[in-house]
């Protein structure tokens, strides 16, 4: 036997087993964190945005903080949380359908309540919405009683809906995608078949090839900000439901 | 014989590992720990964002810790498992005004995160500017106007900000300043004016009033009528001294002069 083989040296032997067990009991006696107080508040609102008028309720908000997660309880738009130990928590927001949402920095010191800053949540699309084919991009003149150019995108969907439930994101390089882009906005629908952007919301220079990407995304979700990573997190944006890349000139 | 002094250290250390995973059990809890998160923005002389916000070196000082990180190209910078307690933050960078903050509050558990809020607010974001070069070769006060002339190393701003130094005596020193102002420069007719009012001044009619200038760069330091300052966040105090600290000044001018008018 050799005294090199680790196995070999230790065969019918407990000392691997003891030791194994030692090491689990010694991490097995270190204590969570205990709270210097257990009586602090997070109070705040949650608002729907909501077409449908839904009942605002059914939505779910949970604290994350030193000591584990814990529930809200929740009437009408107004959620509380009680009984939460000192320390720094997160807020979690969700309801079925809807965008969930993030919220950083609640910080409890103790004997105290804490007021969230507010939160809306967005319905998301349709799962039923089949995102459309972008055909073509290009500038062309505004048909309206002010001349001036617009940027038109042409596709192969069929709706009379003003707002369809695509986002736009837009980035010099071709690789544009919703988490590499340089401006994002909604869309608004000209005909049952295009969408258009007004060339003054763009800050990209004139002459400039400028490429789209569509995601799905509720129109009304502007974004909210992702404080620990500094990112606009659109929380009903689907990542893998999205157009083709087409271009256009900046006009 | 040599096994079983293996075996025997062996399980000698086993013992002293399983104690020693238990002698913490009535450490007095909690003592949270956590990461601290935050931005810099670097600006350039005018107040304009950079591109690039790496490179700024931030110090935490803590009761019993002190730790240094450098932001990155976005200024995000994040201090990991710091425990908790009251913290003040220095940064500074090459060729940039330096900034502290005090009195940070970081209570551990889950993230602090500075300067930034849900809303998309940056607000609170700590801003280092690049130091003027920005040379002041003339300044006239007349008619509650000041008039000014300027050597820039790059393109000419449409405005700029002084802070003027005044005293009833000649060559004073600026720390020794009867007044100090802050005055906004914008372009009109070819010509850097601000206004600047003597009445405002604490000096009597017929009176010599000397004055030097400097460039100063932020969005601004506010002082009231009894010439109590604001502070805004390109300023800070040096509790040592009870003065405030202005980062961002450029060289001083020449010294200057006027009569205070009747």
């Amino acid at each position: 036997m050799s005294l090199t083989n680790f196995h070999m040296f230790h065969r019918n032997d407990l000392i691997v087993i003891v030791l194994y067990a030692l090491t689990m009991l010694s991490v097995s006696c270190e204590k969570d964190p205990e709270p210097l107080t257990t009586n602090s508040v997070i109070t705040g609102y949650v608002y729907l945005d909501d077409p449908d008028f839904e009942s605002p309720t059914g939505f779910e908000v949970v604290a994350s903080g030193p000591y584990g997660q814990k529930s809200a309880s929740i009437s009408n738009d107004q959620f509380v949380i009680t009984g939460l130990g000192n320390g720094n928590y997160y807020l979690d927001y969700s309801r079925d359908n809807y965008g969930s949402v993030r919220q950083y920095g609640i910080q409890l010191f103790g004997n105290d309540t804490a007021h969230a800053e507010y939160v809306q949540l967005y319905k998301k699309p349709s799962p039923n919405f089949v995102m459309p084919e972008f055909i073509r991009a290009s500038v062309v003149d505004n048909e309206g009683y002010e001349s001036r150019k617009i940027i038109r995108i042409e596709t192969n969907y069929s709706t009379y809906e003003t707002y369809w439930p695509v986002r736009l994101f837009m980035h010099v390089s071709k690789e544009v995608s919703c988490s590499e882009y340089m401006e994002s906005y909604p869309t608004m629908a000209n005909y049952v078949n295009e969408l258009y952007i007004e060339p003054s919301w763009l800050h990209f220079s004139s002459g400039t090839e400028v490429f789209v990407i569509g995601y799905s995304c509720n129109p009304r979700d502007n974004g909210y900000l992702d404080t620990y990573k500094n990112e606009l997190i659109f929380s009903t944006l689907d990542k893998n439901k999205h157009s083709n890349v087409v271009s256009f000139i900046m006009p | 014989m040599k096994i079983r002094k293996i075996r025997s250290g062996v399980w000698a250390i086993c013992l002293a590992f399983g104690f020693m995973g238990c002698s913490n059990e009535q450490t007095f809890l909690p003592d949270l720990e956590g990461n601290m998160v935050g931005y810099v923005l670097t600006c350039d002389e005018f107040a304009d964002p950079l591109d690039d916000h790496g490179g700024v070196l931030v110090s935490t000082f803590g009761a019993a810790h002190i730790a240094q990180i450098h932001t990155d190209a976005r200024g995000r910078f994040e201090f990991r498992n710091l425990p908790a307690g009251t913290y003040d933050l220095f940064f500074e960078k090459s060729g940039f005004g330096n900034m502290k903050q005090i009195g940070i509050q970081h209570l551990g558990g889950k993230p602090t995160i500075l300067g930034l809020s849900f809303n998309g607010s940056n607000q609170g974001s700590f801003r280092l500017y690049q130091l003027p070069t920005t040379q002041i070769t003339q300044l006239s006060l007349e008619n509650d106007t000041l008039s000014g002339e300027f050597d820039f190393a790059g393109d000419q701003p449409n405005n700029l900000t002084l802070m003027m130094f005044l005293s009833d005596e000649s060559d004073f020193v600026t720390g020794e300043a009867k007044k100090i102002v802050t005055r906004y420069m914008a372009m009109t007719n070819g010509v850097y004016q601000g206004r600047m009012y003597a009445g405002d001044l604490p000096f009597q009619p017929g009176e010599i009033v000397y004055y030097r200038a400097a460039v100063v760069v932020g969005d601004g330091i506010f002082f009231s009528s009894n010439n109590i300052a604001f502070i805004e966040p390109d300023t800070y105090i040096n509790y040592n001294t009870g003065r405030i600290i202005y980062p961002n000044l450029g060289n001083e001018s020449d010294q200057f002069s006027y009569v205070s008018p009747e």
